[in-house]
């Protein structure tokens, strides 16, 4: 097919290009996700807008006001920048078990994001952690929460003619600790069962003050279920609490089927998965 | 001495670097793509396919449909019931309809989207046991039950051997529908000139696509030429005829243009698969440890057409009864027609499914009697000379050896204990496997004035170092450096008759030829050297690329140019042609047989079912090993090849739709998937014969993995694949009061 | 896959079924149908957009009658397919009402079968779309008999 192919420089042109070209226009970036939907013949965009020549675009920086990471950061860059391990190294392992290192070279974190594959890692990981994604639009720059990102498959909360610029991660405190977990049920470079990512803060006391659970790859979109989180505020995590919680989210959560397990197994492993996650994050290190 | 020695694959390099000439490759003058439309029905009849519309695309050269097709559009290994592109009626969803013929991929999908089809829905049957009861929808007319080949094997009394059993054993097995995935596609390209024919196809066997073509196109085999360049992989899945009739037939309507069809991955998932099949053993023993009558009964899910079933069938009649001495056998093989796509050869083709059976209900037989499951094994597994089912005498076995081999690479005492929710255990599996029992392989050495040798051979190499060994047994043979023996083919109008490479049968039968090749080329080099020698032939001999005796000596290149001969072509053959009572399966089976074994430890998490592989260990009987580095690599990949229907391959249907046809919701295993230990052993013999080693290795992993399971945490899991959900709810069940 | 609901409706059950059989005000209460034809008493002929994400599909079907039992069942068939993505579906449906306090129940049916490319989207990306197509359709159908206040 003849596409045209058109690299802007920065993405207020980006933006303008999607504007112009309305439905015809389609976004790519490392073109993990664009290249097998368009190999499947599910997508036949007469215009690939990409943002490959974006200077900066894939920067990773500590600020005062939290981690930044451009959309264009590739997952390998992410899985192995010294900024984001010494930020959670919970985060870094949640890129670094996307696929293979033949995807992770490829792919982009905005592009991961954007695409909004229910089976997909890094997303659980991000919503624990409190990330907004940064969002450029003809309107200007605006911040959605992770959390609230994701609308359903393959759907998000840009608009058409908006582009994901990058990702602001705040600042964990430092008694906080996080942990992620990619549970695979057949091949291990497949794509996830579920994933569980954490992120607890302790008091002196070793009560938990605060507590974050995102659960991917089972659900529609990542979710996390606040009335078990409510349950460990002020609590001690003890193995009691921690099964209770767990049950919670096994109840909570209405998991799909696909090749990777049926409804029933999912919930299962919702149960025993926010149990490791918790048991990790409550005994382990950062 | 090149036989024996671990030297490199000769395109090792190429293939990881990913230089090979695929034939995706091939860029002929003139060329168009071709595009195939397929089939969304599982079952109709063809009311219309109207291709006026599409032929006015611009870059659509033309178009192919039932009615293009002369009187020979049938064909099929044994049975001819498949049309090159559907007549009146399809009968699996994918089922080619249509072929176009473009100057562009974009002109051909455009070309497709405006074909206007029209079906008549027919009831349809996707399961092989439902598709054998009365009221079932028929396929073809011809077989009412469905039921298109019966293979029979009876051997004793079976009433009487049941009646003195101590305990009698009954359970089904299955295995589901499943695809051979080998990473390159089917890719077949054909030209004509004239009334001549050149296809460039990735097929295991030139010659039976040689011949299936001329008889479909009413030529003479002389007419076609088939070329067959180096293979991603094929794993039985090319070993029968595929796109090439469809392809040669559209090439037939371009005026001439060479043509060439590609095939997507969701494509393969129709083209051929793996039988399902459902396996009932019923068995007998006695509390001495010893069998008394085995009784086995096999529905192979042969999809719509048959295809290459009547050729697999019987064999895996043959492959289900398993390596134990059992003195009453009786086997019923039954191929059956369902709306799916039709299945063909799969690596190990029957013994997979087989050996899942025989194997897992040893176990379940050793743990109901109390019985070590290795110990079980060990006393009754065959020995040299004893008889087997039909009546043949096994000689040349070592399954107690191979079993040994991999028990032995275990560790010495019980399984550790990691933790409560991770339970450890061990299980074993042993593979018998017969070869293809009628074939014919010719190998061509021409040897030139400057002692190189080329070998002629239509050998496929399709990544398992076929050519390379090939070039070992030329250069023992001839007793030459390796590195002047070059090797060319596969081209049927270069390269001598062979029947086909796959069942394991190559380095046998193809290497036997290049040796009676070999032989013949000494024995003439022998003759020629005697008079310029001056000294008789018998008291000559050929070694190290010279004629010989104590005293004197002339090179292979001196003996040719002092004769003025630029060069020497001498030709060799095997053959074997073994026959099996229709009625009673009584015979000779197999030349010679494979023989395999395996022994897992796993770990299984008892909160999630996952099965992590902590140490296998693969034996195979090897013969004469003519490269000790590729044999232990296939026996390698034959384990790492079995993780995938063990764990993890499995085709998801929805009215007869495939719904995962792709790499991501179709998982094969990945590198990370291998056991964090695995051992090869090849069992060898210095005198023995030369020995395929393309597939013990494989069927047993199933089993074996399947018995450590039960062996760790007492749950038997009797469907593949063994999947972490499976065990999970296995687990739970077990814990019901 | 089978898709099965039932919901009340705050109105009468002739005022339901009077709508079930005014094609343009039903087809708007449906997501995505673009156009509908009446081409006899019991068929019609239309376009259907779904999307799901970046993946626009586009399926031109004929919905045929099967029984129309006034005012309480219906039942049918559809069939339409997408040719861009060489996909089709087929799918037959039935709907009973009955009158239950001052409202109506509907209750409906829907027997899917999604053939071609977008067969292999996913099993649960099928689902959820053709459950949301069908809870859009309750909820319009819903909005469309309450806001009429006679």
């Amino acid at each position: 097919m003849s596409i045209k192919f058109l690299e802007p420089s920065d993405f207020p042109e980006a933006a303008a290009s999607l504007a112009e070209h309305g439905d015809e226009a389609k976004i790519i970036a490392g073109g993990v996700s664009v290249t097998l939907m368009l190999q499947q013949k599910l997508i036949a965009p007469p215009v690939l807008v990409s943002l490959g020549r974006i200077a900066g675009g894939d920067s990773i920086r500590q600020s005062s006001d939290g981690l930044h990471i451009g959309a264009l950061a590739k997952l390998r860059n992410l899985e192995q920048s010294s900024v984001v391990q010494e930020w959670c190294p919970a985060l870094a392992h949640a890129f670094r078990v996307v696929g293979n290192v033949r995807v992770r070279n490829q792919a982009t974190i905005g592009g991961n994001l954007s695409a909004a594959d229910y089976a997909a890692d890094p997303p659980a990981m991000l919503i624990a952690l409190g990330a907004s994604a940064q969002v450029f639009g003809p309107d200007g720059k605006r911040e959605v929460p992770l959390g609230e990102f994701f609308l359903g498959f393959y759907t998000t909360a840009l608009r058409p003619t908006e582009i994901l610029t990058g990702i602001i991660v705040p600042p964990l405190p430092t008694s906080a600790r996080a942990s992620y977990h990619k549970f695979s049920s057949i091949s291990a470079e497949g794509r996830p069962c579920l994933a569980v990512g954490a992120v607890a803060d302790f008091d002196a006391d070793g009560r938990c003050r605060d507590l974050q659970i995102a659960i991917g790859a089972a659900v529609e979109t990542p979710q996390r279920v606040d009335t078990a989180e409510a349950m460990a505020r002020g609590e001690s995590l003890t193995d009691e609490l921690i099964a209770a919680i767990a049950e919670e989210y096994a109840q909570a959560l209405d998991p799909l089927t696909d090749v990777r397990g049926s409804a029933w197994y999912r919930r299962e492993m919702i149960r025993v998965f926010v149990g490791r996650v918790l048991k990790e994050v409550r005994d382990g290190n950062r | 001495m090149a036989i024996g020695r671990s030297v490199p694959m000769l395109d090792a390099p190429a293939r990881v670097t990913g230089t090979v000439d695929y034939m995706i490759n091939l860029r002929l003058p003139d060329m168009l793509v071709g595009k195939v439309v397929r089939s969304q029905s599982p079952h109709a009849k063809l009311l219309k396919v109207d291709v006026s519309q599409a032929l006015h695309v611009p870059g659509v050269v033309a178009i192919l449909t039932g009615p293009d097709l002369g009187a020979n559009a049938l064909y099929g290994a044994s049975i001819k019931d498949q049309a090159v592109v559907a007549l009146d009626r399809v009968r699996y969803v994918g089922e080619p309809i249509a072929a176009i013929a473009a100057e562009s991929m974009d002109a051909a999908e455009e070309a497709a989207m405006l074909l206007d089809i029209e079906y008549e829905e027919l009831p349809a049957v996707f399961d092989a046991l439902e598709a054998v009861q009365t009221g079932a929808p028929i396929l073809h007319e011809k077989y009412t039950d469905n039921i298109f080949i019966h293979s029979k094997l009876r051997h004793s009394d079976m009433e009487t051997a049941f009646a003195e059993a101590d305990e009698i054993f009954e359970d089904v097995f299955t295995s589901p529908l499943a695809q051979q995935s080998s990473l390159e596609p089917h890719v077949t390209a054909a030209r004509w000139e004239g009334d001549h024919l050149t296809v460039w196809t990735g097929s295991q066997a030139p010659f039976m696509v040689r011949r299936v073509l001329s008889e479909i196109l009413g030529i003479p085999q002389e007419s076609v030429r088939i070329i067959v360049p180096p293979l991603g992989g094929a794993y039985g899945g090319k070993g029968h005829i595929r796109i090439e009739p469809l392809v040669a037939v559209m090439a037939r309507k371009t005026g001439g243009r060479p043509v060439k069809f590609v095939l997507s991955r969701a494509e393969e998932f129709v083209t051929v698969t793996k039988h399902a099949a459902s396996i009932t053993l019923k068995t007998g023993v006695k509390r001495d440890g010893t069998f008394t009558a085995r009784q086995v009964t096999i529905y192979w899910n042969g999809g719509a057409y048959a295809d290459a079933s009547p050729l697999l069938v019987p064999q895996g009649m043959v492959r289900s009864v398993g390596p134990y001495r059992i003195p009453a056998v009786r086997v019923d093989s039954y191929g059956i027609y369902t709306n799916l796509p039709p299945a063909g050869a799969y690596r190990g083709a029957m013994s997979s499914q087989a050996t899942w059976a025989y194997e897992s209900q040893m176990d379940i037989i050793a743990r109901r009697m109390g019985w070590d499951p290795l110990e079980f094994r060990l006393k009754n597994l065959y020995v040299s000379g004893d008889r087997f089912a039909t009546g043949e005498t096994l000689h040349d076995v070592h399954f107690i050896e191979c079993l040994q081999a991999a028990a032995g690479a275990m560790p010495a005492g019980p399984s550790p204990e990691v933790n409560k929710e991770k339970k450890v255990g061990r299980g074993y599996g042993v593979m018998m496997k017969s070869t293809v029992s009628t074939s014919k392989s010719q190998a061509r050495v021409k040897l030139d004035d400057s002692g190189v040798a080329t070998l002629f051979t239509s050998t496929v190499e399709m990544g398992q170092g076929a050519h390379t060994a090939m070039a070992q047994i030329t250069a023992g043979a001839l007793d030459i450096p390796f590195e002047q023996v070059r090797v060319v083919g596969p081209d049927t109008s270069v390269t001598p008759f062979d029947s086909t490479t796959s069942a394991s049968r190559s380095t046998n039968m193809m290497g036997n030829a290049v040796l009676a090749a070999g032989a013949a080329m000494k024995r003439r080099l022998i003759d020629l050297a005697g008079p310029l020698l001056e000294i008789p032939g018998e008291e000559l001999r050929a070694e190290g690329g010279r004629v010989l005796t104590k005293d004197a000596s002339i090179s292979y290149a001196d003996i040719l140019k002092r004769n003025g001969l630029p060069s020497l072509e001498e030709l060799g053959e095997y053959s074997t042609a073994l026959t099996m009572d229709p009625e009673t399966g009584q015979g000779i089976s197999t030349p010679h047989w494979h023989q395999g074994a395996g022994a897992a430890e796993v770990e299984v998490d008892t909160e999630t079912g996952k099965i992590t592989i902590l140490r296998y260990a693969a034996a195979s009987f090897a013969g004469r090993v003519v490269n000790p580095r590729l044999a232990q690599l296939q026996n390698d990949g034959n384990v790492i090849f079995g993780l995938g229907p063990a764990l993890m391959e499995e085709m998801a249907l929805d009215g007869g739709q495939v719904t995962n046809p792709n790499l991501a919701d179709y998982p094969i295993p990945s590198i990370r998937d291998v056991p964090l230990e695995l051992i090869s052993v090849c069992i060898e013999s210095e005198e023995g014969e030369l020995h395929g080693i393309g597939e013990m290795t494989l069927p047993p992993v199933a089993p074996a993995i399947a018995n450590a399971v039960e062996d760790a945490v007492g749950v038997r899991i009797k469907d593949l694949p063994i999947t972490a959900e499976k065990v999970l709810h296995a687990l739970q069940e077990r814990l019901k009061p | 896959m089978q898709i099965k609901d039932s919901f009340v409706i705050n109105a009468s059950q002739e005022k339901v079924w009077e709508l079930l059989f005014d094609i343009p005000r039903l087809s708007k209460c449906v997501p995505g149908v673009e156009s509908v034809e009446v081409l006899d008493d019991k068929r019609y002929r239309g376009k259907l957009i779904v999307k799901v994400g970046p993946i626009k599909s586009e399926f031109s079907g004929i919905v045929t009658l099967a029984e129309v039992i006034p005012p309480e069942r219906i039942s049918g068939s559809v069939e339409g397919d997408d040719k861009a993505s060489a996909s089709s579906v087929k799918a037959s449906f039935s709907g009973t009402l009955a009158t239950v306090g001052a409202g109506t129940e509907a209750a409906f049916v829907v027997d899917l079968n999604l053939r071609g490319r977008l067969a292999q989207f996913g099993g649960p990306v099928i689902a959820a779309t053709a459950k949301k197509l069908t809870a859009d359709f309750a909820r319009n159908l819903r909005a469309q008999l309450e806001h009429q206040v006679s």
